[in-house]
């Protein structure tokens, strides 16, 4: 008797052993199957859904708009503005390999173009930022290094940089923030997209990358930007075209989300749903998968939030008026100029930005295919003379009320 | 009654498991439109090259007046890289019907 009931009991235990083998197996099963979620903070939420429609029309917000057209001289052509900058009364355009630097009345004061494989050379300029501390260009080149220069273009110094990046920020304690752009060095491939280096060489890296895009680079949309500068003191906005989040970056130490624009159940995946592969073309991706992207064109100053993004396909305007609280939607009408500007920072004086030749010469085009022709304001008819003339891009300052 | 409720209890896990495998079998079977194009490309008889490149792309829409009119795409190769990469301009115009026209290169 006694051993059939211990039997029994090595029967029931048996069973129980089976039994919790096979829940653990159907945990295990479901657990797998979670998502990848991003834990990270959200700073100050503005609701797409609930934003008021933009009915504001430029002249509303600015005054005046003036425009400086580009030296034209041999050795000051543009083919295409990569990046752009106007600080310390001088506008810095990155074009192709070579920087230029115009006054503000766009005449040409030098041209740094150091493109060979010699000392003190470069196989291509990434990105560049200019300190206004001590007056000094940066530029951000591959083979990997930052090279110093003066405002006259004069080489001062350069040194080696651990880190790929496509366009580079200089922060008010004179450490750099670099945009990886979802280019990896490291083997292990954990991909970030900010890398921050302090003076003494020390690096972080924030803002987790997107591993199923296979270390290429994101594609872009309007204008290729991550940066734009605020306020003298306050640092950077880092934004990229991919996330509806709006960083601050002020030092190696502050990096945070200081808006989160909330498109609810159309906010950007945290990554692609699957690996892509190598010959399919990113942006196809993206405008197929994403609901909105492209956030390139943001700017900041104390009254506005401005970005620019494509929502369902189409691009929009997104204003936040800081001293009403309310967020604005929709398609803000550039009536002072008519023509499609990239705008690329702005303090409470003015927004600056620039007309790329490509809209000039577009402009002209798609004015003469017009069959009955428009009544142009005076400031456009100059704008298309200067296209006629195959010039340079336009920078235009858009002065607030 | 234990021993029922023991054997009851292998039965609704099986289940449970049986269930679980078909469903998973099925949704494998759905590909996703990201997977379908990555089968497209290989299908045209696209293959991944390796190369030296780091692959830039930009798309811009054209605007006047508030009327989108036209779109542009580059492609610029970055050295450095590890993909094969060619350059390029590319632009098409929005026509009378709405729709767009072919890309064409710059």
């Amino acid at each position: 008797m006694g051993r059939m009931d211990s039997s029994l009991k090595m029967n029931v235990m048996l069973k129980c052993f089976y039994l919790c083998l096979c829940c653990l197996i159907l945990v295990s099963c479901f657990s797998g199957k979670q998502e990848k979620q991003e834990t990270t903070e959200s700073g100050e939420v503005l609701s797409y859904d609930n934003a008021l429609p933009l009915n504001r029309k430029y002249s509303d917000i600015f005054s005046r708009v003036e425009i400086v057209p580009l030296d034209t001289v041999d050795n000051f052509l543009i083919s295409d503005i990569c990046q752009f900058r106007y600080v310390l009364n001088r506008i810095f355009v990155l074009s192709k390999e070579e920087l230029l630097i115009f006054d503000r009345q766009g005449k040409g004061l030098a041209r740094i173009n150091r493109y060979g494989q010699g000392r003190e050379e470069y196989l291509s300029v990434r990105g560049f930022d200019v300190s206004e501390k001590d007056s000094t260009i940066c530029l951000l080149t591959y083979p990997q290094r930052l090279m110093y220069f003066s405002l006259d273009g004069t080489f001062l110094h350069e040194h080696k940089i651990e880190v790929k990046g496509t366009e580079m920020a200089i922060l008010p304690d004179e450490s750099y923030a670099v945009f990886t752009d979802n280019l990896s060095l490291s083997e292990d491939g954990d991909i970030s997209l900010l890398d921050i280096f302090n003076r003494n060489g020390k690096m972080r890296s924030f803002i987790e990358g997107y591993e199923n895009l296979g270390n290429r680079m994101l594609p872009s949309f309007q204008q290729k930007r991550t940066f734009t500068h605020i306020q003298e003191n306050d640092g950077v906005l880092f934004f990229h075209p991919l996330s509806n989040r709006i960083w601050s970056v002020s030092s190696i130490d502050s990096v945070r989300v200081k808006y989160t624009i909330d498109f609810g159940d159309n906010n950007p995946p945290v990554d692609a749903p699957e690996k892509v592969r190598q010959d399919v073309m990113l942006s196809d991706v993206v405008t197929k998968h994403w609901s909105v992207w492209g956030f390139n064109g943001c700017w900041e100053n104390e009254r506005y939030l401005y970005i620019q993004t494509f929502v369902d396909k189409k691009l929009r305007d997104i204003l936040f008026d800081k001293k009403e609280k309310q967020l604005y939607k929709g398609w803000m009408k550039d009536d002072l100029l008519r023509c499609q500007k990239k705008p690329v920072e702005a303090t409470d004086e003015y927004l600056v930005g620039f007309i790329s030749t490509e809209d000039l010469i577009g402009l002209e085009n798609y004015l003469k295919s017009k069959p009955d022709g428009e009544i142009l304001p005076e400031q456009e008819k100059q704008m298309i003379d200067w296209a006629e003339e195959a010039g340079n891009p336009l920078v235009c300052f858009y002065y607030f009320k | 009654m234990k021993k029922y409720i023991i054997r009851a209890a292998f039965v609704a896990a099986f289940a449970l498991m049986a269930g679980y495998s078909v469903y998973t079998s099925q949704q494998e079977k759905t590909m996703s439109d990201l997977a379908l194009a990555n089968v497209e490309a290989l299908a045209s008889g696209e293959e991944t090259r390796p190369g030296s490149y780091d692959i830039e792309e930009q798309i811009t829409d054209h605007y006047y007046n508030g009327s989108l009119y036209k779109q542009s795409k580059v492609v610029n190769c970055h050295v450095g890289g590890s993909f094969a990469c060619s350059s390029g301009n590319y632009y098409r115009y929005k026509q009378d019907n709405g729709l767009w026209a072919e890309w064409i290169p710059a």
